[in-house]
């Protein structure tokens, strides 16, 4: 987790200027990484799978897969407690480069304060052995027009898209390297 | 070299002059976002030779076409800014509207036209030192411009009405708005101002517009959410960035059509072409670089570090 927490430091310090502005969108970025102990074959397995996420991420209940692992096909997801619905879909599926890409197509920014958000995730062999999972995500805050209300501004959507990665990234760690 | 001759004659006297010093390589100015600063390249030397600061999250570039001054615009701080190219200094910045993004100069270097994303309407400022000359209403959401390299029409992407504005100079008189795909974007005049081509990131295409019958009359599919283009007048064909694709489509202008994708950095945005260098850039926002390909091969010869977030939007390439 101190891989993740050191990166997510960043991506906070990088945003900070801008939320101080009253002033129009512009696209944020957050990039989290973890080391796994864990072969990239075997971590890339944990994910391979684009609706894998409702094994991997603690706050999806649910999710059906329409299409296979390939640009174009959907998910929808169930979030856990409050039943709400987000739909993603795939940009990019490279399974060589252990590597696929989504954006959400429908979400209530209630739920996560961020519009036209894409992200990606990826293997890697690690430094040492083992394997780096990385994910890289662009977005828009919640609320497009100026003067967001604080729960919609960059620093919500920054916060929203960290807490959840954070949360599924520590979890894929802990299902590759259990070998599951 | 797989395209004409022309290609080869103009890059080996490009070369040529290059080496003999009697023509130093244009820079291009990168506006850096989310960094606040514009990374200045030289595009010889492939290196990054100064990193400007500047607040309010620097985004539309035009340079002079004599290269003399780069207009930069800062939508956070509600901000058009003019820097002299010798001193790299802000000789001017001046608070335009609310929201100013996309910025482009006339061929004479003299009126600096700046689109306002939250108040649908170009403002038309002096060249020389920013000051009011009046402005123009648009469509929803102005973005890119550009305006044809006969000087006579500003060229407008309204993203939100679908549409490309023709407006008629200096009497900024609009001629037409031609439907195009959904969210155009970027736009570009071709170098013999007959054509116009828009990248729409909602519909992931390209449209081509003919300038004369004010008409849209062609559109290609390109990758996810094509954001800008740039032209290669010599070998007639232009890239788009696809934002959501990591990749650069590479088109052909006459018969119009695709002719493949090449892979580049994370979230291509601002895109250009440099006759001086036979080369395509590609500014890429999340990947924090300026990536140079050879404009024949499309081959990367090199990936340049920015600031973070480089968007680079508008004409950010120079002569100096």
């Amino acid at each position: 987790m101190d891989m993740i927490r050191s990166t997510l430091t960043l991506a906070l310090a990088a945003s900070i200027p801008f939320a101080a502005h009253a002033h129009g969108p512009s696209r944020q970025k957050v990039e989290l990484a973890v080391d796994v102990q864990a072969d990239p074959a075997a971590t890339w397995a944990v994910i391979s799978e684009f609706c894998a996420i409702e094994k991997w991420h603690p706050a999806v209940a649910k999710c059906e897969q329409q299409g296979g692992n390939e640009a174009g096909a959907t998910r929808t997801l169930t979030l856990e407690g409050s039943g709400a619905i987000v739909k993603n879909e795939l940009l990019k599926y490279d399974a060589e480069g252990m590597s696929y890409k989504y954006k959400i197509t429908e979400n209530d920014v209630k739920n996560f304060p961020v519009t036209t958000y894409a992200a990606t995730l990826s293997v890697a062999p690690g430094e040492g052995g083992g394997s780096k999972l990385t994910v890289k995500a662009g977005f828009y805050r919640g609320y497009t027009n100026n003067d967001p209300p604080p729960e919609l501004n960059d620093e919500a959507a920054v916060k929203a898209v960290t807490g959840l990665y954070e949360a599924g990234l520590a979890e894929i760690k802990k299902l590759a390297e259990g070998g599951q | 070299m797989r395209s004409p001759g022309g290609g080869c004659w103009l890059t080996g006297l490009a070369g040529l002059l290059l080496a003999k010093g009697a023509l130093a390589a244009p820079f291009a100015w990168v506006s850096n976002q989310t960094g606040e600063s514009l990374t200045i390249v030289d595009l010889g030397r492939l290196e990054p030779v100064q990193e400007l600061p500047l607040s309010g999250g620097p985004a539309g570039v035009a340079v002079a076409p004599d290269g003399t001054a780069v207009f930069v615009t800062t939508p956070a701080s509600h901000r058009l800014h003019r820097i002299a190219a010798d001193t790299r200094a802000v000789t001017h910045s001046r608070e335009v509207g609310p929201a100013p993004l996309g910025v482009c100069i006339d061929p004479a270097g003299q009126r600096i036209y700046v689109a306002d994303w939250d108040l649908d309407r170009v403002d038309i400022l002096s060249a020389s030192d920013l000051s009011p000359l009046g402005s123009i209403a648009t469509g929803a959401s102005p973005s890119g411009m550009d305006i044809t390299p006969d000087g006579r029409l500003l060229l407008i992407a309204e993203r939100d009405d679908n549409s490309l504005a023709v407006h008629a100079l200096p009497s900024g008189e609009r001629l037409a708005r031609i439907p195009v795909g959904e969210a155009p974007f970027g736009v570009t005049a071709a170098p013999d101002s007959r054509h116009a081509y828009t990248a729409n990131v909602r519909s992931h295409d390209v449209s081509r517009v003919d300038l004369a019958s004010l008409r849209e009359t062609a559109r290609v599919r390109v990758g996810a959410s094509p954001y800008a283009l740039a032209i290669d007048p010599v070998r007639g064909r232009a890239i788009v960035s696809n934002q959501h694709d990591d990749s650069v489509e590479l088109l052909l202008l006459e018969p119009f059509g695709v002719l493949g994708r090449h892979t580049v950095g994370e979230y291509p945005e601002g895109v250009a072409h440099d006759p001086a260098t036979d080369a395509f850039l590609v500014a890429n926002w999340f990947s924090n670089s300026l990536m140079v390909l050879d404009a024949g091969s499309l081959e990367v010869r090199a990936e340049i570090p920015t600031g973070n977030g480089p968007r680079a939007f508008g004409r950010f390439v120079g002569p100096r």
